[in-house]
């Protein structure tokens, strides 16, 4: 791998993240007038003014936003209306909360559905592999509110085993964590089941018997480090859907994550938070697939000579 | 003397959800060492299943009946363990399509280091194997093949792609070659350099060669003898001489007038009628005699017996045609 193609790919990330900015500060500031939603409909018309100067709403649009992105350069990132202090830090003290939910159901997803779907594949048209499939399948058409709410009823309110809201103990991790987990380790189970058959199926593992490899040594030396070429583009969705799904999760559970802020900031109109929100967000899932076409041009070799033309 | 590679009866069939579908009839082949054996027919005609089943590389499914000997000593082809002692090391296989023939994601030389490991008794050290590897690749014509250690098989082009999986077939030093089309997907001139090098190995290791192929210029070019099958069977097979000279089989005789000629004056080539049939579709009996010119009553009701012309000459036909001392398609 080269450094022309390391460089190529960064650029575009840098480049990602502006247009994300961008269309971040464009379409909050269209929805509507902060300082009506803060002070109310009914306030005075002298005391929207001065809110408006205040937090510079009054300026024409493209000063705002140069003011905005100079501001982000800065590390300053607004000031919460709602909670009456520096956005980020009030962003910052939820994070850890959510990365802890999304590291743990990561973990599990990976390690459940991975493993999963190479075994149905190895073992095609048997009954664990047919058994994986239809788990599955029931695994990600539960839309996660309902797997939740049904989690809730069965664990908290019948059987009063765990805590539905809240968090502190590893208790409050369990329902959550098994509500993101089982969507997301169906749909890597599925996937990696199908790329592993896809492999399994080229001539180039028939080469590799043929030279005299066993098959468990072709599968391992052969397959599954050709296998894991589509499962890495997997990854970078799965990033996307953990968090979307980590809002609802959240919300769900009472969790105290930035999945949760991010709804109740947008109810209360609390712009700088929903910027911070949505820009933190989106600057993780531009970082993993950076990392991943990173890692595709080191795992597959046609890609870095393909993409710069060595 | 004893045939290195042998068939007796191979019955092939692969289990289906409905009935099992033969595919491999009661073939009965024999490889002698360092001969070229050449495998011919249409699509279908249980070539490339006949030399799996050598391999020992059929799918789960396969239901293998009959008897497949290797220097006498019955072969267990669907024991995995047994079979992969003897693959690369006694027996190898090369296949259609060179570029999806090796792992894209590897270097050449780690696809050859893996090979060349894989068959020697001890460790071998890193310079040790790099010098093997240069010296297979040279052996199979590779140009700067120290260079091409480090190059990933989609910088190579198919001809060399092709060189690089022999070579790598030849880490084991075999004894047997199967080579399943190894020219279909390569040009014409590059087709020419790879049974030129086969031909090589076979002069030079006394190894011996299956060759499977549609093109029955390179069989009468490279091959000592031939096999013709349709349908999953053996319908005819001898020396290559004999059998193109004098076909005895419809169906033979129709493979060698299908083919253009360079020489002849007519542009229009004859093909075989009809289609090669289903294996749902095989009948009593001979299933060529649907597309036979001169099929008759009796070709329907049962399976032709093998008969002998002369030395070693095998045909099975109700009413094979008759000898001919000259070119006998044209």
């Amino acid at each position: 791998m080269n450094m022309l193609y390391v460089l190529q790919k960064l650029a575009r990330a840098l480049l990602t993240v502006l247009l994300i900015v961008t269309t971040v500060f464009v379409v909050l500031r269209l929805s509507g007038d902060p300082a009506i939603y803060v002070l109310g409909l009914d306030a005075d018309p002298r005391a929207l003014d001065v809110f408006r100067q205040q937090w510079g709403l009054d300026l024409p649009i493209w000063q705002q936003y140069l003011q905005f992105l100079g501001n982000c350069l800065q590390g300053d990132f607004g000031y919460s209306y709602f909670e009456e202090r520096d956005a980020m830090t009030a962003v910052l003290e939820r994070l850890p909360k959510t990365l802890l939910l999304m590291g743990i159901t990561g973990m599990c997803t990976l390690l459940i559905g991975v493993p999963a779907g190479i075994y149905a594949a190895l073992h095609r048209n048997s009954w664990v592999d047919r058994l994986t499939m239809l788990v599955s399948v029931a695994g990600f058409s539960l839309p996660n509110f309902v797997l939740g709410i049904f989690l809730i009823l069965l664990f908290s309110v019948t059987w009063q085993l765990l805590p539905s809201s809240g968090s502190g103990t590893w208790q409050h991790l369990v329902m959550p964590t098994l509500t993101m987990t089982v969507a997301e380790a169906a749909v890597f189970a599925r996937f990696t089941r199908s790329a592993m058959l896809e492999v399994l199926n080229q001539p180039y593992m028939r080469t590799a018997r043929a030279k005299g490899l066993r098959w468990h040594q072709a599968v391992r030396r052969h397959a599954l480090p050709n296998a894991a070429i589509p499962l890495i583009t997997v990854v970078g969705f799965f990033v996307g859907t953990l968090v979307a799904g980590g809002v609802v999760t959240e919300s769900l559970f009472a969790w105290p994550g930035i999945g949760r802020l991010l709804v109740s900031s947008v109810a209360n109109r609390d712009l700088a938070v929903v910027q911070i929100i949505v820009m933190l967000i989106a600057c993780s899932m531009v970082f993993t697939n950076l990392v991943i076409d990173l890692l595709y041009g080191w795992l597959d070799p046609r890609v870095a000579s393909l993409r710069t033309g060595d | 003397m004893q045939p290195l590679l042998e068939t007796l009866d191979l019955h092939v069939s692969f289990a289906t959800d409905q009935s099992p579908v033969p595919v491999v009839r009661g073939i009965d082949l024999k490889v002698g060492r360092g001969e070229i054996i050449g495998l011919v027919g249409e699509s279908g005609s249980g070539k490339s299943v006949t030399c799996m089943a050598a391999m020992g590389l059929l799918d789960d499914n396969a239901r293998l009946r009959g008897e497949i000997r290797w220097n006498g000593r019955k072969l267990h082809c669907q024991d995995d363990d047994a079979m992969s002692v003897l693959r690369g090391n006694e027996l190898a296989m090369i296949f259609q399509d060179p570029m999806s023939a090796l792992n894209p994601v590897q270097t050449i030389g780690k696809q050859l280091y893996e090979a060349i490991r894989l068959h020697s008794a001890k460790r071998i050290g890193r310079s040790e194997l790099k010098q093997r590897a240069t010296g297979l690749l040279s052996d199979v014509g590779v140009p700067a093949p120290e260079q091409r250690l480090k190059a990933y098989p989609h910088q190579l082009s198919g001809g060399l792609n092709q060189r690089v999986v022999i070579a790598m077939m030849l880490a084991g030093n075999p004894r047997l070659l199967i080579a399943d089309e190894p020219t279909t997907a390569l040009d014409v001139t590059v087709q020419a350099q790879i049974i030129d090098l086969l031909r090589s190995l076979r002069d030079q290791r006394g190894m011996s060669i299956i060759l499977v192929t549609h093109d029955l210029g390179v069989v009468a070019e490279t091959c000592d003898r031939v096999l013709v099958m349709y349908c999953g069977r053996v319908v005819e097979s001898g020396p290559v001489a004999a059998v193109f000279q004098s076909p005895r089989h419809p169906y033979t005789r129709g493979l060698l007038a299908s083919l253009p000629r360079i020489d002849s004056s007519d542009d229009a080539l004859t093909p075989i009628p009809g289609v090669v049939p289903q294996p749902h579709e095989f009948g009593e009996g001979c299933t060529f005699a649907p597309r036979c010119p001169v099929a008759s009553e009796c070709c329907y009701s049962g399976s032709p017996a093998q008969q002998c012309s002369e030395s070693d000459h095998l045909f099975s036909c109700f009413s094979p045609l008759p000898v001919q001392k000259t070119r006998a398609h044209r």
